[in-house]
């Protein structure tokens, strides 16, 4: 076919442009990931059972792990907009994404100069560390299907480091899901487990990036 | 690309987001000369022919259509339309290098020669031959640069084989004209 043809084949088509531009889509999507790792830790983990209480008594080093988890995904969103807008200069510099987890650190630090030894033995070295490292990815995976598929419905050109970020979405994601049912409450724990399991689901989004998201 | 090209196009491009054809059919014609060159550079660069490029073209042309819901208004249309181009001509280099064999460089050199020199003869000839008027035009090309056959010829433009046949002889007697040639 001419591409003089195909120009004016392109302009009788009737059907509509897709409804959401990228930040309304990822918005939706960040929802529907939210509900899915939520919906997904209850039937599956079970919360702990004195969830209510921590909240309650605005425990804020429980606060604390959510507000990490949150500030992940957060920190993200902007750059996986950016990513999906075609010739749309990354605006927000990667460091912005390290941030909580340079916080989460330095509050680690924070933890181990300030509490007892027996302390901090009983909430770290007995912590569900295992458990941890692969609940979170699992947590994660809806979410992390539900941007796949939000991304490819965009138009991501730099695949690899899409498929980074949207794993880092979901790692904070599967994360926060995992901290309704995690009573681990350390820092250190924290910084060294969830951002592991976090790390784990960010490499292998880069991975799969250009297999998953590519569209065509 | 020109600041001034850039405008224009984003003008164009909003007007056909908000439903004016004519506008969209003129953004649309005026990004494919942008991406035709775009593309050609490219694949030059890279020592591959450029009969690819048109299949790029439209390729990108259809990818810039289907995903015109990603055009931000705060960013530069060029801008977009260039991210867009690059991940297809990538995406279509992929697909293709795995399946051609190696070439050496001094091979490749010579492709790259014969391909320029190529590129020179295509677009004197599209350049001599647009000026033609259309009913010499369509025939020399169908016949002479796509290969079709008088009969083929025929029943693409609706004239006569006859018809065909006399508008081909009078197109290049006027292109010979044209050059300054004498026959």
């Amino acid at each position: 076919m001419k591409t003089e043809d195909l120009v004016t084949r392109l302009c009788l088509d009737e059907s509509q442009p897709k409804r959401w531009t990228p930040a309304t889509a990822l918005l939706i999507a960040v929802m529907a990931a939210f509900a899915a790792a939520v919906s997904l830790s209850f039937v599956w983990l079970t919360p702990r059972v004195d969830l209510l209480a921590v909240l309650d008594a605005r425990d804020h080093t429980v606060l604390l792990k959510f507000a990490f988890t949150f500030s992940v995904v957060v920190a993200a969103l902007p750059i996986v907009r950016d990513l999906t807008t075609p010739g749309r200069a990354v605006g927000t510099a990667a460091i912005i994404a390290l941030l909580p987890f340079l916080i989460v650190t330095l509050l680690a630090a924070r933890e181990l100069a300030m509490l007892p030894s027996v302390e901090l033995h009983r909430l770290t070295v007995d912590a569900s560390w295992a458990a941890c490292l692969w609940q979170i990815p699992v947590l994660g995976l809806p979410a992390f299907a539900i941007f796949a598929l939000c991304a490819r419905r965009m138009a991501p050109t730099n695949l690899n480091r899409t498929g980074a970020y949207i794993g880092l979405l979901a790692g904070g994601i599967g994360a926060a899901g995992y901290a309704l049912h995690c009573h681990d409450d350390s820092m250190v724990f924290v910084a060294i487990a969830y951002t592991l399991a976090i790390t784990e689901m960010a490499a292998v989004g880069a991975l799969l990036g250009p297999r998953i998201l590519r569209w065509t | 690309m020109a600041r001034s090209n850039e405008d224009h196009l984003k003008q164009l491009l909003l007007r056909g987001l908000d439903g004016d054809r004519a506008a969209y059919h003129a953004f649309l014609s005026g990004l494919t000369d942008l991406l035709r060159g775009y593309v050609r550079r490219q694949l030059v660069r890279l020592g591959r022919g450029d009969s690819e490029a048109e299949d790029i073209v439209q390729e990108v042309l259809v990818a810039i259509h289907e995903r015109r819901h990603t055009y931000a208004r705060e960013v530069p249309v060029t801008a977009w339309a260039h991210a867009i181009a690059r991940y297809k001509l990538i995406d279509f280099l992929r697909a293709t290098t795995a399946t051609r064999r190696f070439v050496s460089l001094e091979d490749a050199a010579d492709c790259v020669g014969d391909d320029a020199a190529r590129l020179e003869v295509a677009f004197v000839v599209r350049r001599l031959l647009s000026v033609l008027p259309e009913r010499f035009r369509r025939p020399i090309e169908l016949t002479r640069l796509y290969g079709l056959s008088v009969t083929e010829t025929a029943a693409r433009t609706g004239m006569s084989e006859a018809a065909v046949k006399v508008n081909i002889h009078r197109g290049i007697k006027a292109l010979f004209r044209l050059v300054g040639g004498d026959q």
